[in-house]
This record gives structure tokens, C-alpha cells and sequence, in this order.
């Protein structure tokens, strides 16, 4: 027995990524359905989309990378279909360099199927740098949007938007969802944004983020939170269209068994060895 | 199997990168190197269409985008503070870029203090004044009692004013667990994080590239 905790204690750690790697490609390869309850935090942001109504705008910020795409664009498509299912109007940017590309996807993934048009039903105002805080961006959001935005990321000037018709700042909007994977990104809008302007807010966050920003929820500074591919998942599970976020659930289970499993072998090793030295100490 | 080129090279990087997993080996150098390069374009790309196009050039001279609306000159000064901090390498003068460093340091600190102490202090404060007892809502009564427990205990951990023994120490202890629960879920956070951006990528080579997921 101390010698097999010996071979396990000096397991290469190559084995343990091609366990992980296998058991994740099989669990894509054979899906199962699991059962998704959802967190009264998720549910909080579907019913405050769900509570807006037709002709209303929505800003939301996409302030992440392809790093952390797996993880929040699920929640974004399936936000964006069900507010485009409420006859809700969009407006998207970005404080990430790295967000631009994300917007691009999400209008290829919802707007085009959907026949969304551009500049009436959605604008895409592309990204903005803000500082490292953002700052500079957000507060001018509440006062002048087209300061900020001269043009849409396509060019077409701010006073030709159909959509930005009247619309002077961010107070005529009824909600902002930030997509958030790090700074600048939700944090900055609650500071920024609804702490001066009292803009509502939405987030959906990275799951290394969630323990950070669900203070916020709890102050009622955030109207829900959907965290993480989990989060993502639920959010589809309730706007019925599934996506990666349901299809990498299985995978994302699966993956966390095996860790656990390896964190609770090294715990057994640790005590297993700590037994074994007190019974040699003792003959 | 995708048949666009670029999904190819993506897949190639993407297991390139994985080969670091076995050692460090030539395709993980060669993959580092394109993302270092291709990033640090993308980077000056943006920022200067974003910065200096777009807040500055646009806006005062929009004619020369075609653009309607009258010239406002006074962002120009944006780019003159800009180029006081770029003084840094010139030797002799390095000293006037302190000017624009003090701008953005007092714009910064002037931002921060009143929308700061108003998020994160006040906001806070008050969401941790909770009454400990809700008639009929037994599951309400404890959570309040433990998010006010949790949230003086653990502020008493840092309290070093007073030696963390006797009662008072019992109090730091009992913060102590609170802290190490929030540590903790911080840690499976971030596991949970770090593989699903595994998953992302395992599902990108296998549905994206060579179709085989659907």
C-alpha cells in the first residue's frame, strides 16, 4: 500500500491532461442531457429581459476576449434572440479591443438568421478604448453617446441611425448588459454608470469573476447575473434554444469529476503518507 | 472537415499550443511568436483608429472624413497632453511629461472618489444592514444572519489594533472560516474558468474543424 501511494504521489502530471482530454472529447462525442436547475440569479436577469417591452433599446457591452468566448457568448446569442424575440431594439459596443470580433460573431449568430436589420433594428457602435478604468468612456455614455460615437463601426454617422433617433445618452435607454470578462468591464458600468446615471443593469461574467461581482447583486446594484458556461447554459435552457452553453455542459461536468477525483486521490496520499510515517516512527 | 483555410491555421495553433502540455518545443515557439506579433498590430490597429482617428481627428476636422458637424479644436488638446508624455524619451525635457501624467492622475483620482466611495462603500454598507429576523421566511432569517456574521467577522480579521485572542479571537477565527469558504469558491471559480476554455477550444476542433460534433 505505501508503495502504490509512492507511484501515485510521482503520477506525471501528462497522464492526467490525456485522462482529461479524452474524457472531454468523449463527452462531446456522446452528449448527455442533464437536468438544469436555475439559479434564482439567472432567472432575475431572463425576467428583467422578459419585463422590457417592444420598441425599447438596450446597450450591451461586449467586454471580452476569445479567451473567455466559450464561457459568455453563449449567454450573449441568447440574450440577444430573446430580446430580439420581445421586439427589442440593440445597440452594441465594446471597451475590449478584443470585443470586436465578439460582436461581429454574435451579429452573424442572431441578427443575420433573425433578418435584423442593421441601424433599425440594431447598430453595432464597434469598440471604444476608455483607459484602463474605462472611465472616460462610461461617464460620457451618460451624457453624450454620439461624443463618444461620432460614427457606427461601419461608418454611417450617428444622426443617420435610424435607431439613434432622439436618443441622446445612455438615460434613454432602459437597460444595459455587460458582458464581462475583467476590467474595464461590469464593475466600471455599476461604478460609472449606475451609481451616477441609475441605469439598469445586467451582467453575465466569467465564472472567475462571479465571486467579485455577486456582492452586487445581492446590494440590488445588478437586476441579475448569469455566470460563467453554467450560467450560459441555464439562460438557454430558459430562452429554449440550446447552444454551446447546454452542449459543453456535459463536457464541463464531466471535467470538474475528474478533478475532483484527482484533488481527493491527493488528499488520500497526503494523509495515506502521514499515517504511514507515524506507524514507521512508532516500531 | 472544414475546407476554409483559416479555420486550419486556427486548429493548427490551437494544437501547437497544446504541444507545450508534452514540452517546450518549436510549434509552441512558433505559435507564441505569431500571437505576440499578431496581437501587439492588433493592439496599435485599434487604438489608433480608436484614439487618435476617431476621438481626435474626427472630431476636429470631421470634413476630412466627409463627416457633418461643426470642428471642435478643444480635443486637440487631448493630443498635445498625449505628446507632453511621449517627452519621457526626449533627455533634457523628459520632465514636462509629468504634466500630462498629473492630468490623467487627477482626472482619475477626481473620477474614483465620489463614484468609488458611492459603488463599493455606501451601496455595500447598506446592503449589509439586514434585519435578522423576517417573519415567515425562515431561509431569509439565517441567510441574514449569515451574510452580517460573515461580513463582521471577517472585517475583524483586520482589525490590528487589538491582539486577536479571548473572545476577540474566537470573533478573527470565525472570519477566518468565512474567508477561506470565499477563497475556496474563488479557487473552483477559477478552475471551472480555466476549462471551459479547454472545452472551447476541444469543441472548436472538433465541430469547427473536422465537423465530426454537431
Amino acid at each position: 500500500m505505501e508503495a502504490l501511494l509512492n507511484h501515485l504521489k510521482s503520477i506525471d502530471r501528462r497522464i492526467i491532461f490525456l485522462i482529461l482530454f479524452v474524457l472531454i472529447v468523449f463527452s462531446f462525442l456522446f452528449p448527455q442531457k442533464l437536468k438544469v436547475p436555475i439559479e434564482p440569479s439567472v432567472k432575475k436577469a431572463y425576467q428583467t429581459l422578459k419585463a422590457l417591452k417592444p420598441g425599447d433599446l438596450v446597450l450591451i457591452s461586449f467586454d471580452y476576449g476569445p479567451a473567455t468566448m466559450p464561457e459568455i457568448h453563449p449567454a450573449a446569442v441568447a440574450m440577444m434572440r430573446q430580446l430580439f424575440h420581445e421586439h427589442v431594439k440593440i445597440a452594441m459596443m465594446t471597451l475590449w479591443n478584443e470585443g470586436l470580433p465578439m460582436i461581429q460573431d454574435a451579429i452573424r449568430e442572431v441578427c443575420v438568421p433573425l433578418k435584423e436589420k442593421p441601424n433599425v433594428d440594431y447598430v453595432n457602435f464597434g469598440f471604444k478604448y476608455g483607459g484602463l478604468t474605462g472611465a472616460s468612456v462610461i461617464t460620457e455614455l451618460g451624457k453624450n453617446m454620439k461624443n463618444v460615437f461620432p460614427v457606427t463601426n461601419d461608418g454611417v454617422s450617428y444622426n443617420k441611425v435610424p435607431l439613434l433617433k432622439g436618443i441622446r445618452n445612455l438615460k434613454k435607454f432602459k437597460l444595459l448588459i455587460s458582458l464581462s470578462a475583467g476590467y474595464p468591464g461590469t464593475v466600471e458600468y455599476i461604478q460609472y454608470e449606475e451609481g451616477v446615471y441609475h441605469v439598469p443593469i445586467v451582467a453575465a461574467v466569467s465564472k472567475v469573476m462571479a465571486p467579485s461581482i455577486f456582492p452586487f447583486l445581492q446590494s440590488g446594484q445588478l437586476k441579475g447575473l448569469c455566470s460563467g458556461l453554467l450560467g450560459a447554459a441555464e439562460y438557454e435552457e430558459l430562452v429554449h434554444h440550446p447552444g454551446f452553453g447546454l452542449t459543453g455542459l456535459f463536457a464541463l461536468s464531466v471535467s470538474q469529476m475528474v478533478i475532483l477525483f484527482f484533488i481527493l486521490l491527493g488528499n488520500v496520499i497526503y494523509f495515506g503518507e502521514k499515517f504511514y510515517e507515524k506507524r514507521n516512527l512508532e516500531k | 472537415m472544414s475546407h476554409n483555410p483559416w479555420i486550419w491555421v486556427s486548429a493548427l495553433l490551437t494544437l501547437a499550443v497544446f504541444t507545450f502540455l508534452i514540452k517546450d518545443n518549436v510549434f509552441y515557439r512558433t505559435a507564441e511568436h505569431i500571437f505576440v506579433g499578431v496581437s501587439a498590430a492588433w493592439l496599435f490597429a485599434t487604438y489608433f483608429q480608436s484614439d487618435i482617428i476617431e476621438d481626435m481627428l474626427l472630431k476636429a476636422f470631421p470634413g476630412w472624413f466627409h463627416q457633418p458637424g461643426a470642428p471642435n479644436y478643444l480635443v486637440l488638446g487631448g493630443g498635445v497632453i498625449g505628446l507632453l508624455i511621449l517627452l519621457r524619451l526626449v533627455p533634457g525635457i523628459n520632465w514636462i511629461s509629468r504634466w500630462g501624467v498629473a492630468f490623467v492622475v487627477g482626472f482619475q483620482t477626481g473620477l474614483q472618489l465620489y463614484t468609488a466611495i458611492k459603488a463599493w462603500i455606501l451601496a455595500q454598507l447598506k446592503a449589509t444592514l439586514l434585519s435578522f429576523y423576517v417573519a415567515g421566511h425562515i431561509r431569509e432569517t439565517i441567510k441574514n444572519w449569515i451574510l452580517v456574521s460573515g461580513t463582521f467577522s471577517s472585517l475583524s480579521y483586520f482589525y490590528f489594533s487589538k491582539e486577536q485572542k479571548g473572545w476577540f479571537g474566537g470573533l478573527t477565527r470565525v472570519g477566518i472560516w468565512f474567508l477561506m469558504i470565499g477563497f475556496g469558491a474563488s479557487y473552483g471559480a477559477t478552475v471551472m474558468t480555466r476549462i471551459s476554455i479547454l472545452l472551447g477550444r476541444i469543441y472548436f476542433l472538433l465541430s469547427t474543424w473536422l465537423g465530426v460534433v454537431h
